[in-house]
């Protein structure tokens, strides 16, 4: 089976993220950078069924400006096979459909008989770039997928839902978003990395994929760090019922989650 | 003497035969363990010879490691019968020599060696009688009490019994050589002898005969036996690793590399190898490791073993063809895995052996090959790698947040004051961890009353690498290091002092690896050496509330106390500081102290199998409070401390046993200091 993992590059989770001047971006300076956590579980599934399947190949594609592709490396690293950046000066200020579209552009190209996204990424957090892909290619979309197993041009997808899971099938190409890997993203090997910082990644630039800009849709007004966190309150005088009281007190005025 | 074979020459030939098969066969395995060995990557093991020399005669001659408690009398007997062994082997190579050619070799005949032979004889055979009454009705718990260590102490017995038998009835019959002493013994036994002179005689024969014969058949049968370690002691007590105790082995070019790490026993160096020859399997390390006491599925004994039966059991197969890896010894059995995570490599084994074998080198070996190669690392510590890989600190905290707990302190970083004469390395854990960032501030409040010039390196300063070459990530460490490194460049430190052990060894004894040498003190080096400059000073009555003195148990961090040998300078600060009674945690302290369960990585991986480590630490502390009252428990260790917390809380004494950092001792009894004591 040839699968696509679809990833974005976004800050690292341990990072403290903040706003730029103008407060309508992130200050970029000192940001460790990594494949998004989803994006992360996607390319891990897709390695878990090349473990299973020797015949299995895993190609990476971002979109993204230039580094973005140690988040290729980092997938190739994992064990991925082939990687592809899609950039360029137009990819900075693509929206979640132009990176669809310049993604179903790679899509046609390549051919996977499955593409794997992140069911988010973590930085913008809309959910839109899978199921828009799925959209554009006019293939069909499962979301929130745990796990899938093909067979004869179908596929069987585990689907997380409330309480348990259902599995679908589809019968030909089709366009996943990941929920979580059966196990956490692998651990790259040392000569896993040393051999991906080796590896050859093509680029393809976005206007010769045929995509445009074009004006925005959509307009971010404003972006500010969440007010810091008061310290805790810890209840120390008076005889424990008056301390439940008081405790039942501010609960409701203060914290009002009574 | 006279030889029963003088003037025979089929009984001269008969005795040579015996010893060409023994020693013959002797040598045939001999030289099958070698090739086994030459399978090993090499190593380099000659660097100072005087130490080696040193360590021949102190160690290996001098039985030193023997002498250990609790093993006092048992090593006493385990010194004797080595030692008898020496003296009565040229005795014995006298007779060998006597009875083929009839000649004697000088010295044997004087009364100082006939007295020390029959010495010997004795303490040997009394040493016997102890090992046997312990094998048979004090079984060690950790001792394979197997037919091998029968067939050994009987053989060795009936060398003795032999030699005072021929001795005995020579005496008898009247075949002392003339002008050679009496052995005394022999004298001494001489009256009560029931023989007639006859029967003495071919009493005499069979048991010069049996002697010889049976030294013969014990060559041919040690090699087959963990008895070996008589022969191989020798050498691998001279080729021990002279590197610090603390350091691990640098993977040289670690980029260009294509196996790192232990993935066969072809990637373990030849001394480890021989480390395996010569276990004789007493157990000792096995007595002292936390994992095993606690119910992991790690024997440090094990691991040793291990290497030695895959190498006996496939070493011939590699021998013979150069392309067969053998079986990955992180797959050797299905817990090997597991065993090896369960490694604190707190040291206490390596402590504790006899014969210097290195276990904690082959653990990380295989780790290394388990994280390097197979990527294969629980996952909580994965997540402790990735961390440091990306936010330079294995909790995960922000890069930025770094210099935090220093926020209102004024204390300079060196971008700030590159002239400062000490660089303060922080380390994560008094960076990130609440309860460690109060130890941080202590020091501070240390060096500024002790007029100390310092300086941190805020948001530069990045984490030593100790998690990650511990866990087998060398590759992390090597990126780590050398970033740290950099740094220090930049801003020309030489001196540099750390309050974490794990710092303090990784920089004082591993990035000399890397070419970044400095001075490094732990803080409880340091103040120990403000004191006596006269340069920190405490106030008078601080801390002694009432008058009376608090106890304040000890507790000594591997990577300081083992690892390093720091044991007397916390200890010095604590008699120092005014108003303060050190308890010993006895008999788990200085070199037997135990591990409180974070070391090795351990921090930052799950503990689910057995008892927690620090659970059984803090049953140790408790003991020795019900002997002698405490109300604290000092470290000098962040990890340490995390641990003894969450041990005290877990058994409800962290109000009666407050756990500590000795820097908080220190800063709490300085002058026109108004706080309360932590």
């Amino acid at each position: 089976m040839k699968l696509l993992v679809c990833i974005k590059q976004t800050p690292d989770s341990t990072v403290r993220v903040k706003v730029g001047p103008g407060g309508r971006s992130i200050d970029e300076s000192g940001v460790t950078w990594a494949i998004a956590p989803y994006d992360e579980y996607a390319v891990e599934m897709a390695l878990e069924r090349k473990d299973a399947d020797a015949a299995t190949t895993v190609a990476v594609v971002t979109v993204g400006p230039p580094r973005a592709k140690d988040a290729l490396r980092q997938a190739l690293a994992m064990g991925a096979d082939e990687a592809t950046l899609v950039t360029g000066a137009e990819a900075a200020t693509l929206e979640g459909l132009g990176v669809a579209r310049a993604l179903a552009a790679v899509v046609a190209e390549a051919k996977p008989d499955l593409v794997l996204c992140g069911r988010q990424s973590s930085d913008d957090d809309q959910g839109f770039v899978g199921p828009a892909l799925a959209e554009v290619l006019g293939w069909p979309h499962v979301a929130a997928v745990t796990n899938f197993t093909g067979a004869d041009g179908a596929v069987d997808v585990w689907k997380e839902v409330e309480g348990g899971h259902e599995v679908w099938r589809a019968s030909g190409p089709a366009v996943l978003t990941v929920q979580k890997s059966e196990k956490e993203p692998r651990y790259p090997s040392l000569p896993g990395i040393m051999k991906a910082k080796k590896k050859e990644i093509p680029e393809k630039d976005v206007a010769a994929l045929g995509i445009e800009g074009g004006a925005p849709r959509l307009e971010i007004v404003k972006m500010e760090p969440p007010a810091a966190r008061g310290g805790g309150k810890i209840l120390k005088d008076g005889d424990t019922r008056q301390t439940a009281a008081e405790l039942v007190r501010l609960l409701r005025e203060e914290a009002k989650v009574l | 003497m006279i030889a029963p074979t003088a003037g025979n020459a089929l009984l001269v030939a008969v005795l040579v035969a015996v010893w060409a098969v023994g020693w013959g066969l002797f040598a045939r395995r001999a030289w099958q363990l070698y090739r086994y060995l030459r399978l090993g990557r090499d190593e380099d093991r000659t660097q100072r010879p005087a130490r080696r020399i040193r360590d021949e005669l102190v160690v290996y001659l001098g039985q030193q490691k023997l002498f250990k408690r609790p093993y006092l009398v048992r090593g006493l007997a385990h010194a004797f019968i080595f030692w008898g062994f020496a003296v009565i082997t040229i005795g014995t190579v006298d007779l060998f020599l006597s009875g083929v050619f009839g000649f004697r070799v000088p010295g044997t005949g004087t009364a100082l060696f006939v007295w020390t032979v029959d010495l010997f004889a004795i303490l040997v055979i009394a040493s016997i009688a102890l090992a046997l009454v312990r094998r048979l009705f004090f079984p060690p718990p950790r001792m394979h009490v197997a037919l091998d260590g029968y067939l050994i102490l009987g053989g060795i017995a009936f060398l003795m019994v032999t030699l005072l038998l021929f001795e005995t009835t020579g005496l008898v019959a009247g075949v002392a050589a003339p002008g050679f002493a009496d052995p005394p013994l022999a004298r001494l036994l001489h009256d009560l002898w029931p023989l007639g002179d006859a029967a003495s005689a071919a009493v005499y024969g069979a048991a010069w005969w049996g002697h010889l014969v049976g030294v013969a058949a014990f060559a041919a049968y040690l090699p087959q036996s963990k008895h070996l370690h008589i022969f191989t002691t020798l050498p691998n007590v001279f080729f021990r690793s002279q590197r610090p105790r603390g350091a691990l082995d640098l993977i040289d070019g670690i980029e260009e590399r294509e196996t790192l790490g232990a993935g066969s026993v072809r990637d373990l160096s030849w001394k480890q190898l021989l480390d395996g020859y010569t276990c004789t399997e007493c157990g000792r390390c096995s007595d002292q490791c936390p994992a095993l006491a606690t119910g992991k599925p790690l024997d440090p004994q094990r691991i040793v073993l291990d290497v030695r039966d895959q190498l006996l059991r496939q070493g011939g197969r590699l021998v013979l063809d150069g392309s067969d890896r053998g079986t990955p010894p992180a797959r050797w059995s299905a817990t090997k895995v597991e065993e090896l995570w369960s490694c604190t490599t707190c040291g206490g084994c390596v402590e504790a052996c006899p014969v210097t074998i290195e276990h904690i080198d082959k653990i990380v070996d295989m780790r290394r090959w388990l994280a390097m190669m197979e990527g294969d690392v629980p996952p909580e510590a994965q997540r402790a790698l990735t961390n440091i890989e990306r936010a330079g600190n294995p909790w995960g905290q922000p890069r930025d947040a770094r210099a935090e707990w220093a926020a209102g302190l004024g204390v300079p970083t060196s971008a700030e004051r590159p002239d400062a004469e000490w660089l303060y390395f922080v380390g994560c854990a008094a960076s990130y961890d609440r309860r460690n960032q109060r130890v941080a501030r202590s020091v501070v409040e240390v060096l500024r009353a002790s007029g100390v010039s310092f300086a941190i390196l805020g948001n530069e300063e990045t984490c030593n690498g100790d998690p990650a070459r511990r866990i087998g990530n060398e590759y992390l460490w090597q990126t780590q290091a050398r970033a740290n490194i950099e740094t220090f460049a930049r801003y020309g430190v030489r001196k540099v002092i750390a309050s974490c052990p794990h710092c303090f060894n990784t920089i004082a004894n591993e990035y000399p690896q890397l070419g970044g040498s400095y001075e490094v003190v732990h803080t409880a080096q340091l103040v120990q050496r403000l004191v006596t400059e006269g340069r920190l000073h405490f106030a008078p009555g601080a801390g002694a509330s009432a008058g009376a003195k608090e106890r304040v148990a000890y507790h000594d961090p591997c990577y300081l106390g083992r690892h390093n040998g720091i044991y007397d300078e916390p200890r010095g600060v604590m008699d120092v500081v005014p108003g303060v009674d050190r308890v010993e945690v006895r008999p788990h302290h200085r070199e037997r102290g135990f591990c409180c369960g974070a070391g090795g990585g351990r921090m930052w991986m799950e503990e689910k199998v057995g008892q927690r480590v620090n659970h059984r630490r803090m049953d140790q502390i408790l003991a020795a409070d019900a002997a002698t009252p405490v109300t604290k428990v000092a470290s000098a260790c962040p990890f340490c401390l995390i641990m003894l917390d969450e041990a005290a809380g877990a058994k409800g004494v962290q109000e009666r046993i407050k756990p500590i950092d000795l820097m908080e001792l220190v800063a709490a009894r300085l002058p026109e200091k108004e706080t309360a004591t932590p």
